[in-house]
């Protein structure tokens, strides 16, 4: 379990605190770290040799529970592992106040905005972070990738007017605990800058598909953001319940989340539907994308990545 | 223990003609609401009363003699006595317009009328600092008023410091036992209320209108396991309530202010708390004519209704068991409400399956966009399979039933580091791959798993369900099948039990699901499908 929550390249082992509370003690209150979440931090660290830093990010979190750190501070006596602390500089009052007696460092590099614990070696961030950006960008574009699956012959894509010598499935994402977590908190940052870049306000999460549902549940949990699962809509979509997007949501920006987009027919008929309920849907947020996103006018398409680089393979042409 | 809650006075100016506190209409008003009451339960007799702040409108500090008055009459008519008045601010108690910068010691004179006319009341605190006081009303409850308005600007809720925070929780840790009720009065709502419908009418409407920032605080408070908290809202002019384990939130709308065009009624809202239950009585004002007029209109009280029962059913699991009872009577309660509220539950024609008509759907999907819900069901469920888990993760396998199940099962399998996989069931309506199914690499293993957990949404006839866990079966017979469903169809002869399982719980037992023939529906030229896969 323990090998799920972090990642390890050659100077750092990297981790995120909101991870460490999914899986301790579940999505009710993922704004706080508490005792479960600080042991599996604890395990982290025993885990990280002393010649690497561990970086922790601790988005999300705003309060800690008394204890919590206990375990933590117990592992960084008596040896030299030093702790980055990213996006936690609101929580350093509360991290000198948890360490109560104990004789380990806790700086404040305010330029960086960084909480540095323990062993107070000189480190460069930037090189830092960039080793983190590289790895974590190798991973998540190795999971899209292994989404791909070839067909022994050409077929064609359900719901779409493609004819593919394979197809991606998100499923496989889904599917594994450590993927479907660790992609679920990559969309969520990307979310949270598209909400930012765009200056999006009164926000609102819709899928419109089975696979895109799980996406949209869990960013929808992440971000403290309200979503909508509507049942399939598509090509084939049957019509039923114009009150699928509520009309309470009048007004508001609709962000679509999806897994992978073909001809992006589903963002389309769900922006009809925003618009019937007098809200706006000017944005998707997918795993990946066969075309670039500057091909889709009715709306912009954010994507992790792009079908064609992840998976030079993968070859697709019009059904006749 | 009986509690008048009132909120949003906005009192602005008593000798003026407008208002429903009026100087020429208070009294005749305020009667008519013990006589509305006095039609519902006899005597009326009211412990506490409870204002959630905006006692005057936009920073009249002025007015707080005349809204002493209208208060004094609202304790003589009720027989309330006057130390057991609990208040708390709210933003329009002070002029926060000449706050032009954060300065908390501006802030504090701003607000001293408040706490002058405040301190005519109850001024028998237990603790008091300048952002809350706690009162200890009788021997085992006690009223904290938190002031949500605390280093805020441009009267939208504000923020306390960690350091308040501490000194808050640190007092109720100091004075509250477990077995003890805590009232809380906090004008902004801390958390969402279903009836937002000003969200889509004015921007940022949440950042002005929910103390988000609050979050933590309740979190904190909620963890100290007190047997009973209720928080008093004010501010939005909407009525609403939420349980949620054991934290009671009542959203009341305004009381006073002036005859305008929105539908936002006058309210006051009866607590009822007893050693086993806590119930409500809401009143409005309503109005004869469409419009509101101040000359028209009368109070109407609805009946007594239950929100929280303290003996809680928890943990039974339904196989082969005489009576199917929901795995936890909170959530089922939570459930019923939702689908009653968010008028989720349609009645119409739905084809279901080639043989089977429904009459009734419920829209599961925006009922489980409710996260405080989704979260406590996965809880739940965390709580049923780690009491089943007794091998390695590898051995079990999470298997969610259409949109929901997935969501559920996929949340819950980074939890629990167990594999999971999503089943559409509708196959045959073309929405999905033909190997879809055969091609989950969830089923790679199957012949080295021991445990399968199924989650679905709605079990309305148990076919579904039923052909699901044959084609597991055929796959490994030997495999262990746990069922767990969000709604089971509460049909006259119930499903208790699902054949070949080795368990099965669900949430919610009280909704009826009708399902006939086709044979027996008049054909869709009559009558119109709703929805057919």
């Amino acid at each position: 379990m323990i090998r799920n929550l972090y990642f390890e390249t050659t100077n750092i082992l990297f981790t995120r605190a909101q991870a460490l509370v999914w899986v301790a003690n579940g999505l009710s209150f993922l704004d706080l770290f508490e005792k479960s979440s600080g042991n599996l931090l604890s395990e982290i660290i025993t885990k990280c040799p002393e010649e690497k830093t561990l970086i922790i990010n601790f988005k999300g979190i705003i309060r800690f529970d008394d204890h919590c750190l206990d375990k933590v501070f117990n592992s960084l006596e008596g040896n030299r592992k030093q702790i980055i602390i990213i996006n936690g500089e609101h929580l350093h009052s509360e991290f000198i106040k948890l360490k109560k007696e104990k004789q380990i460092n806790i700086n404040h590099d305010s330029v960086n905005k960084l909480l540095i614990i323990g062993n107070n070696r000189p480190f460069d961030i930037e090189d830092l972070n960039q080793e983190r950006e590289i790895s974590v960008k190798k991973y998540i574009s190795n999971v899209l990738k292994s989404t791909f699956s070839k067909f022994e012959e050409y077929k064609r894509l359900c719901s779409t007017p493609f004819l593919a010598n394979g197809e991606f499935d998100s499923k496989k994402i889904i599917e594994s605990p450590k993927d479907f977590m660790w992609i679920s908190f990559y969309m969520s940052d990307k979310l949270f800058q598209l909400i930012e870049s765009e200056k999006l306000t009164d926000v609102v999460l819709v899928s419109a598909s089975l696979r895109g549902s799980s996406f949209t549940s869990i960013l929808g949990i992440l971000n403290e953001l309200e979503y909508v699962n509507i049942d399939h809509i598509g090509p084939i979509h049957k019509v039923y319940d114009f009150n699928n997007l509520d009309l309470k949501h009048r007004n508001r920006n609709y962000v679509y989340i999806g897994d992978f987009v073909f001809g992006g027919t589903e963002i389309k008929l769900t922006k009809v539907y925003a618009s019937f309920a007098g809200a706006r849907l000017d944005h998707a947020l997918v795993l990946g994308s066969l075309f670039d996103s500057s091909v889709f006018n009715d709306f912009k398409l954010h994507e992790l990545n792009t079908l064609r680089e992840i998976a030079t393979d993968a070859k697709f042409k019009l059904f006749d | 223990m009986e509690i008048l809650h009132i909120t949003d006075l906005h009192l602005d100016n008593f000798t003026g003609e407008s208002e429903f506190l009026r100087k020429g209409f208070y009294k005749e008003y305020i009667d008519r609401l013990y006589n509305a009451l006095e039609n519902k339960i006899k005597p009326v007799k009211i412990d506490y009363l409870i204002v959630s702040g905006d006692f005057v409108n936009i920073g009249k500090v002025e007015n707080y003699s005349d809204v002493e008055i209208i208060l004094n009459y609202i304790l003589d008519k009720f027989s309330i006595d006057k130390k057991n008045v609990c208040f708390t601010i709210g933003n329009h108690d002070y002029k926060w317009k000449e706050l032009d910068k954060s300065d908390i010691e501006k802030e504090k004179k701003l607000k001293n009328p408040f706490f002058k006319f405040r301190n005519k009341y109850n001024s028998t605190f237990v603790v008091e600092a300048e952002h809350f006081f706690l009162s200890k009303l009788d021997y085992n409850t006690y009223y904290l008023s938190i002031d949500s308005t605390w280093n805020s600007l441009n009267g939208s809720p504000g923020q306390l410091s960690v350091s308040e925070e501490d000194k808050l929780i640190a007092s109720l840790n100091d004075n509250i036992e477990n077995n003890d009720t805590l009232l809380i009065g906090c004008h902004f709502p801390i958390i969402s209320f279903d009836s937002n419908f000003l969200a889509g009418e004015e921007m940022d409407w949440h950042n002005n209108h929910v103390w988000i920032k609050g979050n933590t605080l309740r979190d904190r408070i909620k963890r100290l396991n007190i047997k009973n908290i209720v928080w008093f809202h004010g501010d939005v002019h909407a009525s609403d309530q939420k349980v949620i384990e054991n934290e009671i939130f009542v959203l009341t709308s305004k009381f006073g202010g002036i005859a305008d065009k929105s539908e936002q009624k006058r309210q006051a809202v009866l607590i009822s708390i007893d050693e086993s239950n806590i119930s409500k009585i809401a009143c409005k004002y309503e109005f004869p004519t469409h419009g509101q007029d101040q000359r028209l209109g009368d109070w109407d009280c609805s009946e007594l209704q239950e929100l929280r029962k303290f003996k809680i059913n928890t943990t039974t699991i339904n196989v082969n068991q005489d009576e199917l009872t929901p795995f936890n009577q909170e959530v089922e309660n939570e459930i019923l409400r939702l689908v009653k509220e968010r008028d989720l539950y349609k009645f119409g024609r739905f084809h279901v399956s080639e043989e089977y008509i429904s009459l009734g759907w419920v829209d599961i999907n925006r009922l489980m966009s409710d996260k405080e819900l989704l979260n406590r069901i996965s809880d739940k469920c965390y709580e049923f399979i780690s009491s089943k888990i007794t091998s390695l993760p590898e051995e079990y396998l999470l298997l969610g039933v259409e949109i929901i199940g997935g969501v559920i099962a996929s949340q819950l399998s980074v939890r629990l580091n167990i594999k999971n996989s999503i089943i559409p069931v509708r196959s045959k309506s073309d929405h999905y791959s033909e190997f879809e199914f055969s091609h989950s690499s969830a089923f790679d293993n199957i012949n080295n798993i021991k445990d399968v957990i199924l989650f679905i949404d709605i079990i309305s006839t148990g076919n579904t369900i039923n052909s699901l866990i044959e084609e597991i079966l055929l796959r490994n017979e030997k495999i262990n099948i746990h069922v767990i469903s969000i709604i089971t169809n509460d049909i006259e002869k119930k499903i208790r039990s699902i054949p070949k399982t080795k368990s099965y719980i669900t949430f919610c037992t009280k909704l009826k699901i009708p399902i006939i023939k086709h044979s027996e529906m008049p054909t869709e030229e009559y009558v119109v499908p709703n929805l057919k896969f």
